[in-house]
């Protein structure tokens, strides 16, 4: 009884924030928010209208498989924005609904991390629901909560993930790292699903593009929402001189203009390699000191908030990856997790709720250089680097956290083990 | 009505194909026999001798009447006001009563969207009104201007 009430509160909520990222990005403000999504009719338009297709016929800034979920709103109309934008809307929703229905089957915790992951969507507004990305975050979700007893099923979800939108491929890495036999299963299975992939691409006459999605964005500039543009977005707004960005027109992103800045970019590529390194040196070393699976989901927060704060471009939809393990964690037992777990589950609704106001609601006084917008993009910078020292902290009092305490056969399931570790191992 | 998407057809037939495709693969559809209270007590052990069971294995089928109307209720509130709220508290209790016979999963969805559903019919009966009262005054209005 009191499990269903539970779950209809969470399905109450579930339906009032997806309707309202709904109505706000098809009837309230589509130019502003849901600008994308009709960018991606247009193109599906192109192909269901003129056979041109994205990555079939030319490079693309996605991964191929990016066209199955853009090419279904397509199926009812390819020329109306609203009508796109209506089915897209279901289609997120409910991929949405099968990750919450997954999280609800994990008890009275998954309730919980089913709510928390209702208000961050609520937080971040419309760009969780009119983008790409709002595809990949419920399949995140399902791959991590699937990660500790299947494997190999995380690791096909994880490369479907990385084939619509490149960052669920990062989380193939601490999947690997952590597994106890990672060729069978992690690298056979994403394998596999990557010879279809790419078969069906050579089969539709695209194999020369299929990794154009590598290559296209390596031009980009310094985006002005990334973490490494606040020094300048804080000095544009508090000196009130000439506006230093532009609009990269291919990309439809605003860019930095300062000539240093182009330096700054390139250095963050060589620095994004680096700390991901470093990163998956850390995770091994927790995976082999402490229990391996607990190293798994704060490991993939530590690197999927390394490819937002480190990296040249920072769009407002990245924060979309960032919830699914926060969720996966927070569903789990938190007993374990000391203070980092609540900490950054709190931080990162604020620093959600801060990208909303900055875009869309903010964004033309961003532009014109604005001081309060700047400075709510400048604190929210400051909030995702804080995000990654916390996942550096989670991911150390897991390697700290006894191997030996439980039978080690049994990674992801101590038997009764309470390990209480009470101290949260400050960054 | 008419800005629906897929197919301009009536919203429960039409919403079907994408509500069930991608729910059901998640479900193990034949469950064994209903262990009620499974998922608490299963939970609620101390020792938690269960690794995290993502994938219950007495895990019922969700009733897809349920499915739709609580997308039906979403829709209400967004892309189809009142129709979809209407069509949301008319197929919950429905639903209800098939999960009550049935023992499939959904119940809570159902109640959520009788309730989201209800939610719109109520909002949808308030924006009427706030349109409606000006007409009101204009009747009586126009009646007198004619003498």
């Amino acid at each position: 009884m009191l499990l269903r009430s539970r779950s209809t509160a969470v399905w109450a909520a579930f339906a009032l924030v997806h309707a309202w990222l709904a109505y706000v990005g098809v009837v309230l403000a589509p130019a502003a928010s849901f600008h994308d999504v009709d960018l991606y009719r247009w193109w599906m338009w192109l192909g269901t209208a003129h056979g041109i297709w994205p990555v079939l016929d030319g490079p693309w800034v996605y991964p191929a498989g990016a066209i199955v979920p853009m090419v279904l709103p397509a199926l009812g109309s390819a020329t109306s924005t609203t009508a796109y934008a209506i089915g897209w809307c279901l289609l997120v929703t409910i991929l949405d609904g099968v990750a919450v229905a997954a999280l609800l089957r994990h008890g009275r915790r998954g309730a919980l991390a089913a709510a928390w992951w209702l208000a961050f969507l609520a937080a971040l507004g419309p760009v969780a629901m009119g983008r790409l990305d709002g595809v990949v975050a419920p399949v995140l979700v399902l791959a991590l909560l699937a990660a500790a007893r299947r494997p190999r099923l995380a690791a096909a979800l994880l490369t479907v993930g990385a084939w619509i939108k490149v960052a669920p491929g990062a989380v193939l890495l601490p999947l690997a790292v952590v597994a106890r036999r990672p060729v069978r299963d992690v690298v056979l299975p994403a394998a596999a699903v990557s010879a279809v992939v790419v078969a069906a691409v050579a089969v539709g006459g695209g194999l020369a593009d299929v990794g154009s999605f590598l290559t296209t964005q390596t031009g980009r500039g310094l985006q002005i929402e990334s973490v490494a543009a606040t020094p300048w977005i804080i000095g544009q707004a508090v000196d009130g001189s000439e506006p230093v960005l532009r609009l990269n027109e291919e990309l439809v992103t605003w860019e930095l203009t300062p000539p240093e800045t182009t330096d700054v970019a390139k250095a963050l590529d060589v620095a994004l390699a680096l700390s991901a390194g470093a990163a998956a040196g850390l995770i091994w070393w927790a995976g082999r000191r402490g229990r391996a699976g607990l190293a798994l989901l704060p490991g993939a927060l530590l690197l999927l908030s390394l490819l937002v704060v480190v990296n040249k471009v920072g769009s407002p939809q990245y924060l979309s990856w960032l919830a699914p393990p926060v969720v996966a964690l927070l569903a789990g037992r938190s007993a374990r997790w000391g203070r980092w777990l609540p900490s950054a589950a709190a931080l990162l609704l604020v620093a959600a709720g801060l990208t909303q106001v900055v875009f869309p609601w903010g964004y033309e006084d961003l532009l014109t250089g604005e001081l309060g917008v700047a400075l709510a993009l400048a604190v929210r910078n400051v909030l995702l680097v804080g995000l990654v020292l916390l996942a550096v902290a989670g991911l150390v009092q897991a390697g700290r956290t006894e191997a030996g305490r439980t039978s080690a056969s049994d990674a992801d399931a101590p038997a009764g083990a309470r390990a209480p570790d009470a101290d949260p191992a400050s960054p | 009505m008419s800005e629906q998407n897929p197919t301009p057809a009536g919203e429960p037939s039409q919403q079907q194909p994408y509500a069930q495709a991608p729910v059901q693969p998640y479900e193990q559809p034949y469950g064994q026999y209903a262990q009620p209270g499974y998922a608490q007590g299963g939970y609620a052990q101390p020792g938690y001798a269960q690794p995290y069971p993502y994938y219950a294995p007495v895990a019922r089928p969700t009733n897809t009447l349920a499915v739709v109307a609580l997308i039906a209720a979403i829709c209400g509130l967004s892309a189809l006001p009142f129709v979809g709220s209407v069509a949301a508290v008319i197929m919950a209790p429905m639903a209800r009563k098939q999960i009550r016979e049935t023992g499939e999963n959904g119940d809570g969805m159902a109640v959520a969207g009788m309730i989201v559903g209800w939610v719109g019919v109520g909002l949808g009966v308030i924006f009427g009104l706030l349109f409606l009262i000006p007409f009101l005054f204009l009747i009586p209005a126009a009646t007198m201007s004619g003498y």
